[in-house]
């Protein structure tokens, strides 16, 4: 009660809070009359803000107990009934009454607090609101900045792509306003700088140099045309004189004149035949006084068909009447009108067209032999033909020899593989199927053949092209290949003449079992010579592959089909010998190759007898030996079969071990030892010392 | 360039030419069991690792299953080589004249290494001719080199200074082959004789003529011994011109001929173990048991075999080599594995 009754204090200060009974006003001054009503709100907001709020709470809470004590009191005394209790009754009800007064104002205060509480949080509320945006703000710039400075870095400066003289240089070269400013203070930029102005005063000055040369040269094409102009004006001038030189010539002799008209004459030849003419020529009066270059041919119908119209439109075009022409003129059968009465066999004939013009090689050499070669140009099929004739000066008497110069086995794989027999020109394959004709080696008796070397010499090159499936008349034909491979085939050709010859000469001596001496190897064969050559025989590749002895040989393929072979027999008393020799196309680099049998008590060949393999082993590997002086060309193939021929000799007199034997073979020979070594190794080594001795090798 | 390259081809023909007339004279396995050297008469030896013989790797078997060697070396420089033979540590190759020794390590690492060792062989004025060496044996007991030589003597040579110990004459043809069985020598010569040597005597022990016994002579092919072999248990083995036999020790007296008729000339014969292997011309290698029971007939690609060397350890191989530019390897001494070339791999 008594706390009641101290709390009650400032509450009955509240209850007379009446504006007249304010005694202790704050603001005295704030009372004005105008708005009374406006003062005590304000006095109300001001009191509830200094009121501490939880005082406050206690404060309800309080007044919420005394007037629960007051009702219980109430209700006490009307148990009663008594009519002081209702005069007391009513006294607490005034008192209660006046409670409510209490709690009213409590409430009041309480909502007026509320409503600064919320007034305050919305400010606030505003205040961070309004920092965060510009706390955004900020960051926004500060990216923004970012940018630009990474913009600003990656930045790149055009100087940076030019090609500037390097540092030394600039240094040494540049003048000294420049490179002193760069000098003195080491910034790269300044020294940047000075670099990029000299850059600049150069490129200016070459600049200006270019013009200047420009100029000079437009001034010397200019001089260049003039001078062209008075060339071709001396042109007719110069004709002018032949002309009139022409009657002279001809008191002179013809020589001049000929030349001249095959000079004219090569310019009708087709490209390839020109450009072989012109290498072959050249080649001619360059180094090989040997050789004879002509034309041949009907000048006349080569004038025609050069001034009508050029084989690659003839080709497409079938029925123009130049096509017909040349047809005429080359068949020489048809007449003019007789189109389509036998339309196939003129689309063979159109295609296998030869150029009227031919160019001849003739390749002589010293005894006044003559490999003559007529190189054809096949206007449709687009190749070059050879035609070949060999015109020996000493009559070749021997049978099979004959063959060795024959033009095929001296044309034939002058270069490894070269055989001549399918035309290099793949699109002939379909030409010809196109027109009915078989394989190109069907034409070869009629056209010649077309070796690759041929189109080589002629500037065609068939295998860097691929003309598989296109039009063959764009093959073109270039002097470079031609130039590449005239000198070299010409030699080929002639080394192979010549080693032709020398072999046909030699299986020609040994077809008359004729072994002659010779004399460059005079000191390399015993003087005495037992045994002697009985035959030679020519063999086709089958008989000699079928040999045993001769197996691996194919089997290596050490020799190839393209090679002559021959049968030799020798003898000595009873014992007999065969030597099987391939005479390979590369004579005299690939000597020939012996293989030997034996025919005497038993039939030995190299794969069942040590000594018969030292023979062979003697006359294939250490041929060298037999290789001395110029003309070793000439007897290399003798020289070898003497050496068969004195081996022979020793194996018979070395391995007689019976008297029998000695006595057939009685030993003429001088060696020390009849064996030596593990394998017995004959004696088969000659050596002039001692007046002839043969040694183990 | 078509020249050249025509120049080039020749060259090549040539090689092939003269590798296929190669002749293989001698063969040995290095001490480690991992190598085998092989002689030609062109000078050259060629080292085949035997692993990759007996394990072929795909490469080889892709190319017809022949296999080059390592590589060559010329421990003569270039001279013939008639002979070969091995101690632990060295190569050891006979020429004509001298012989000469290099390291295995030089021989198989490919080392470019000058051969280590040169032995003279001694001169004898009356020939104008050098002395071939025809056949090496190394006696490790003693350290001695054994060589037989074209000059009829047998030399006996000390490996620690390369003096000569003692020469052993009595041939009257040069020496085919020599073999040694603890201090007992047998050699085989040219004359037709088979002589016994005691190392430490300068005379022969004995002496066996094949030739003057009518089972064994064959007188078409000479009287010439081209081999000879002791076993440990008295036995000797014989055969060149006359017929292989073999010889009682204590009774001098054949035991067993071998009839073998393709075997025109016997190069190699050869104990093993209780077996008997023997080769020469014809085209079979020979096995057989004492008595001349054949056990294995061998092919072989050589006309005429001059060098047989077999050993059981690191790997069990039997190598055949003679006239032929290849090698035959067996690898179980009874059919024919697989052929080495003697060429380098072009």
């Amino acid at each position: 009660m008594k706390e009641n009754g101290d709390n009650s204090e400032p509450l009955l200060k509240k209850r007379r809070k009446t504006p007249q009974l304010n005694t202790t006003p704050p603001t005295p001054v704030k009372f004005e009359v105008e708005d009374v009503y406006q003062n005590v709100i304000d006095w109300e907001e001001k009191e509830a803000g200094n009121r501490n709020p939880d005082k406050d709470h206690q404060t309800f809470l309080e007044t919420c107990d005394q007037f629960r004590k007051y009702m219980e009191e109430i209700a006490t005394l009307k148990k009663k009934g008594t009519s002081e209790a209702k005069a007391q009754i009513a006294e607490k009800q005034a008192e209660a009454a006046l409670l409510f007064v209490l709690l009213r104002k409590l409430n009041r205060l309480e909502k007026l607090r509320v409503k600064q509480a919320r007034a305050l949080l919305l400010s606030m509320k505003s205040t961070v609101d309004s920092k965060h945006l510009q706390l955004q703000n900020l960051l926004y710039e500060v990216l923004h900045l970012q940018k630009e400075v990474t913009k600003c870095l990656n930045f790149k400066s055009l100087d940076e792509t030019i090609d500037l003289v390097p540092l030394n240089e600039f240094l040494r070269d540049a003048p000294d306003s420049l490179t002193k400013a760069a000098k003195d203070q080491e910034d790269p930029h300044q020294l940047q700088k000075a670099r990029l102005e000299w850059e600049l005063q150069q490129r200016r000055q070459l600049s200006e140099k270019l013009k200047e040369t420009h100029e000079e040269k437009d001034k010397v094409a200019k001089d260049i045309e003039k001078q062209q102009q008075n060339l071709e004006e001396l042109g007719p001038l110069l004709r002018k004189i032949l002309d009139a030189t022409k009657p002279v010539e001809a008191c002179l002799g013809v020589k001049m004149q000929e030349t001249k008209t095959q000079h004219e004459l090569c310019y009708l030849l087709p490209q390839p035949l020109f450009y072989l003419y012109v290498q072959a020529d050249a080649h001619q009066q360059a180094s090989d006084p040997h050789l004879i270059v002509n034309i041949v041919g009907d000048e006349d119908e080569a004038r025609r068909l050069k001034g009508s119209k050029g084989p690659s439109e003839a080709n497409e075009d079938d029925d123009s009447d130049s096509e017909q022409e040349l047809d005429n003129e080359k068949s020489k059968r048809r007449k003019r009108g007789h189109r389509g009465v036998d339309r196939g066999e003129e689309r063979r004939k159109r295609l296998c067209a030869k150029h009227p013009l031919h160019v001849s090689l003739i390749i002589c050499l010293k005894d006044g032999s003559r490999l003559e070669l007529q190189f054809f140009y096949l206007l449709n099929l687009c190749v070059v033909c050879v035609k070949c004739t060999v015109h020996v000066a000493q009559p070749i008497t021997g049978l099979f020899a004959r063959e060795l110069v024959s033009a095929e086995k001296i044309l034939c794989s002058l270069y490894p593989g070269d055989s001549g027999l399918e035309s290099p020109n793949f699109a002939n394959y379909y030409q010809l199927q196109n027109v009915g004709l078989g394989q190109f080696s069907d034409l070869i008796p009629e056209l010649g053949t077309p070796y690759m070397w041929a189109q080589k010499i002629a500037g065609l090159d068939f295998i860097s092209h691929d003309k598989i499936a296109g039009s063959s008349s764009s093959q073109q034909a270039r002097i470079e290949v031609s130039r590449a491979s005239v000198p070299n085939t010409i030699a080929a050709l002639h080394q192979r003449f010549k080693a032709s010859l020398a072999l046909c000469k030699q299986v020609q001596s040994l077809e008359n079992r004729v072994v002659p001496p010779i004399p460059a190897l005079q000191n390399m064969v015993p003087m005495k010579i037992n045994s002697v050559v009985n035959e030679l025989k020519p063999l086709n590749w089958n008989e000699y592959r079928s040999n045993k002895s001769t197996q691996w040989l194919a089997e290596q393929n050490q020799v190839d089909e393209l090679d002559s072979f021959y049968r030799l027999v020798i003898s000595r008393g009873p014992a007999r010998a065969v030597a099987l020799i391939a005479l390979k196309n590369t004579y005299p680099e690939s000597p020939p190759l012996f293989t030997l049998e034996v025919m005497w008590k038993g039939h030995f060949t190299s794969v069942d007898s040590n000594a018969v393999r030292d023979i062979e082993k003697e006359i294939n590997v250490h041929y060298k030996e037999l290789i001395v002086g110029q003309n070793s060309i000439e007897t290399l193939l003798i020289a070898q079969v003497t050496r068969l021929l004195y081996c022979f000799d020793v194996y018979l007199e070395a391995s007689s071990e019976t008297d029998e034997d000695r006595n057939l073979f009685p030993r003429e020979k001088v060696f020390i030892q009849a064996t030596r070594g593990r394998t017995r190794a004959l004696p088969l080594k000659y050596s002039e010392f001692g007046g002839g001795m043969f040694t183990q090798r | 360039m078509q020249k050249r390259q025509k120049r080039e081809e020749a060259c090549i023909v040539n090689m092939v030419d003269r590798f296929h007339y190669n002749t293989v004279l001698s063969q040995v396995f290095s001490p480690c069991g991992n190598f085998l050297a092989a002689s030609n008469t062109y000078g050259d030896v060629a080292i085949y690792s035997l692993n990759n013989v007996t394990n072929p790797s795909d490469a080889t078997k892709s190319s017809n299953g022949i296999q080059h060697p390592l590589h060559h070396v010329q421990p003569l420089e270039g001279s013939d080589i008639c002979s070969l033979s091995s101690t632990p540590k060295f190569l050891i190759a006979g020429g004509i004249g001298e012989i000469r020794g290099q390291t295995w390590e030089s021989v198989t690492g490919a080392k470019k290494e000058k051969p280590r060792f040169k032995i003279l062989v001694p001169a004898q004025r009356e020939r104008s001719e050098q002395t071939d060496v025809n056949a090496l044996q190394y006696n490790s007991a003693e350290e001695q080199l054994c060589a037989g030589c074209g000059d009829n003597n047998i030399y006996i040579f000390n490996m620690e200074n390369g003096k000569l110990v003692r020469t052993l004459s009595g041939h009257t043809g040069f020496i085919h082959s020599i073999n040694l069985s603890d201090n007992q020598l047998v050699s085989a010569s040219e004359d037709g004789t088979v002589r016994l040597w005691d190392m430490r005597q300068s005379a022969a022990t004995n002496i066996i003529k094949p030739f003057e016994n009518p089972k064994l002579n064959r007188p078409e092919l000479g009287k010439w011994v081209g081999a000879a072999a002791l076993s440990d248990d008295w036995l000797l083995l014989c055969g060149g011109g006359p017929r292989l036999s073999v010889w009682h020790l204590r009774s001098m007296e054949v035991t067993t001929v071998f009839p073998m008729k393709d075997l025109k000339g016997i190069h190699v014969a050869k104990f093993h173990e209780d077996r008997i292997f023997a080769g020469g011309a014809g085209p079979h290698f020979y096995q057989f048991s004492l008595n001349g029971q054949i056990y294995g007939q061998i092919p072989t690609s050589a006309c005429t075999v001059f060098s047989a060397e077999l050993q059981e350890t690191p790997q069990r191989v039997l190598s055949i080599a003679g006239s032929s530019p290849y090698i035959d390897i067996c690898t179980t001494f009874n059919y024919l594995d697989q052929k080495l070339s003697f060429a380098l791999q072009s």
